[in-house]
């Protein structure tokens, strides 16, 4: 599955895009070469069926998603805040997409394909994001991409640009409607946290079952930047994440957290990559798994910490619940540690079973096996769930999660913070259990 | 009025012999109190009562409210009015008490076989929302509960004496209509324990059995039981009023088990 230059160019001069864009679609293409693309013989990539991937039609006959709208607050707008589809972007604004255009070096050498492909031919569903200096988006900016179906590739491309100071939150929801064949989805995400900028990112992802999702993340975080995103990997029958954050000054924090809800036959492979520099710059990761079926998960993770940072922390945190016999789970760790100076570095992975006594003790009060197990993989999720500040943003989530693990959002019992002023009951919102919450 | 009948119960766990053949009968309205030794047999017969996985019963019966206890799975019996205060309760991450509560009790008055249908369907008989805080405040409250206890999840982190209190608290939200308690008073100091006490008479009514299973006599001068039982090797080797609690108090298990043994010699 290669492209030839001629395809980007068709490609391009259909959509009528200016020279340099066209440049840049030619610069991705030459690095989607026998080169980059997987072997097989990698680690990351060791237990994927990359053989059976589909080779379908590459470029999408797609320019817009129907019903794809970027809505903005009037102030947001005054303020200098760009919000498009990425063409849009380039036509209207190119100096300054240009400069985010291109590829950043040192991309995790296990994806390059990946990333190249999305850079050569992204389309329908592609969106640019810029926050001027010191403009804060309180509202969370939620995007729903929903390809129709068909047998063309799904290819996108979302840069995220936080300039210094800023702050907002950006929900992707990604569905695909589903048809009879194979076809891949590229969802390519780069976000940019500029100097001491704060930037919450929600990924929903939940393609039909014959799309394989092999998309990929950067996360590049400047001085003293605060960046939290979550994934949430409910649906594609095979998935291959690659998510990478690299913090490349001081005082940079970092939280990655995923959710995933797999069942049937589905696969879902994610690899992290997190990279810290700087002096005391912190990157966390959590990711859970409920497992049903015959559903697989592979978590393979690498922290490295370079020799030119001192006293930062991290952590990479992998729980896997496996609520079926069949279902299995592969989490792999890996610590690259090129210093001494390190404040905090470890990792933690679990795979096992729904607890026979825990299940016992919830139906022994009333409910039964699979409103008991229901229940716990409820709690269970709940440590990151937890941390989502916005009501509307945790309602869609757990929409998201409903369809595998059970009608969990009517277990909301307790009043809001308006009524526990008036009936003297505590709110539910306890106290955020993780380190740092998506807030 | 409805009555828990044991018979000839025998039970094994891994295929060792636990119970060897016990035969007990709690109406409701009674508090029989289950006293033995440690290895008994005690905890085998609360967890057999609630049905256990790993309890094996390899003969005889249990029967609530004149249904075969035995046939029916855990959630079932525990609809039909069976509660068990667990020894060692489970710890439940990321749910809130109040919100495991209000599940457990929707989930009891859930219509039968409605999970099928529509979720407002299976919905409809659920407590209102204020009803169950009415109730909650009010019990919470009975058992000197604090209010920082229910945005807690579930004895996750408890300590001994929370968890015994949560379990006190579920009892009086479900309202059963048999309790077993296992060693609910173990571990817990005597202000704690009063105030178990307290709930275990509180629940005390003409439509509640309640069979209280402990080690130590101790409770017993809060709780007053109409019958007590010694359990010693999975057999229930004497029956009396409260008089043989304080018996044993005053000779210690040894007696029975001297007993028993020159009763098969």
């Amino acid at each position: 599955m290669l492209l030839d230059r001629k395809t980007v160019e068709q490609f391009s001069q259909r959509r009528d895009e200016p020279e340099w864009l066209r440049r840049a679609r030619v610069a991705s293409a030459e690095r989607f070469s026998p080169d980059t693309w997987p072997t097989g013989e990698e680690e990351e990539w060791r237990r994927f069926p990359l053989r059976d991937v589909p080779t379908g039609q590459l470029p999408s006959p797609l320019d817009h998603l129907p019903g794809i709208a970027f809505r903005l607050e009037p102030d947001a707008i005054a303020s200098g805040v760009i919000f498009k589809g990425l063409l849009r972007a380039s036509l209207d604004h190119p100096d300054l997409v240009r400069r985010w255009l291109a590829e950043p070096p040192d991309g995790m050498p296990s994806h390059a394909a990946f990333r190249a492909l999305a850079g050569a031919l992204w389309s329908a569903g592609s969106t640019f994001l810029y926050i001027p200096p010191n403009v804060e988006i309180k509202m969370p900016l939620v995007l729903e991409k929903a390809w129709p179906a068909g047998e063309y590739a799904m290819i996108s491309r979302t840069i995220v640009v936080a300039d210094r100071g800023s702050s907002l939150t950006l929900v992707e929801d990604l569905t695909s409607e589903p048809g009879p064949r194979e076809r891949l989805a590229v969802p390519l995400l780069e976000v940019h946290a500029g100097d001491g900028a704060k930037v919450r990112y929600v990924g929903i992802r939940r393609f039909a079952e014959n799309v394989w999702d092999l998309g990929t993340q950067r996360y590049r975080s400047a001085r003293d930047s605060d960046l939290a995103s979550l994934n949430v990997f409910v649906g594609s029958g095979r998935t291959k994440a690659g998510i990478e954050s690299d913090i490349e000054a001081g005082g940079g924090i970092v939280k990655l957290y995923g959710l995933v809800a797999a069942g049937d036959a589905q696969r879902i492979d994610v690899n992290s990559f997190q990279d810290l520099d700087g002096r005391g710059s912190q990157s966390d990761l959590l990711y859970l798994s409920a497992l049903y079926d015959s559903a697989k998960a592979v978590f393979y993770g690498k922290i490295r910490v370079e020799a030119t940072s001192s006293g930062t922390g991290s952590y990479q945190e992998c729980r896997n619940m496996l609520l079926s016999k069949k279902a299995s789970a592969d989490p792999i760790p890996v610590l690259e540690i090129l210093t001494n100076d390190v404040a905090r570095c470890g990792h933690g992975a679990t795979a096992g079973a729904l607890g026979d006594e825990e299940l016992f003790y919830a139906m022994s009060r009333g409910f039964d096996r699979q409103a008991a197990q229901q229940l716990l993989v409820h709690g269970f999720f709940r440590r990151i769930i937890n941390q989502l500040a916005d009501e509307h943003v945790r309602q869609r989530v757990l929409n998201a999660l409903r369809p595998r693990i059970g009608n969990i959002a009517e277990m909301g019992v307790l009043p809001t913070a308006d009524e526990t002023a008036a009936s003297g009951v505590e709110g539910e919102r306890s106290a955020p259990q993780g380190p740092l919450p998506l807030r | 009025m409805s009555s828990l009948v044991v018979r000839d119960l025998h039970v094994t766990v891994e295929g060792k012999p636990i119970l060897n053949g016990i035969d007990l009968t709690v109406e409701s309205g009674s508090v029989h109190a289950m006293m033995g030794p440690n290895g008994s047999g005690k905890s085998t017969l609360s967890l057999t009562i609630m049905g256990h996985p790993k309890y094996k019963v390899e003969r005889g019966e249990i029967r609530y409210d004149g249904q075969d206890l035995l046939a029916m799975p855990v959630d079932a019996r525990a609809r039909a009015g069976v509660f068990l205060a667990f020894q060692y309760p489970s710890a439940i991450p990321g749910v809130s008490v109040a919100n495991f509560l209000r599940t457990a009790i929707n989930a009891r008055r859930a219509v039968p076989g409605a999970t099928a249908g529509t979720a407002q369907e299976a919905r409809k008989n659920d407590m209102p929302i204020p009803q169950f805080r009415k109730l909650l405040a009010e019990k919470m409250k009975l058992l000197d509960v604090d209010d920082s206890f229910i945005t807690r999840s579930v004895n996750d982190g408890f300590s001994g004496g929370e968890k015994k209190r949560l379990e006190m608290l579920q009892m009086h939200m479900f309202r059963p209509t048999l309790a077993v308690l296992d060693e609910t008073d173990s571990g817990l100091d005597i202000d704690a324990l009063k105030t178990v006490a307290h709930g275990i008479e509180a629940l005390r009514s003409p439509e509640v059995g309640i069979l209280l299973i402990t080690h130590y006599e101790r409770i017993l001068r809060y709780v007053h039981p109409d019958r007590v039982h010694v359990l010693v090797e999975g057999r229930i080797v004497r029956t009396g009023g409260p008089e043989l609690a304080a018996e044993l108090e005053a000779k210690g298990y040894d007696f029975v088990r001297e007993e028993l043994y020159a009763g098969r010699a």
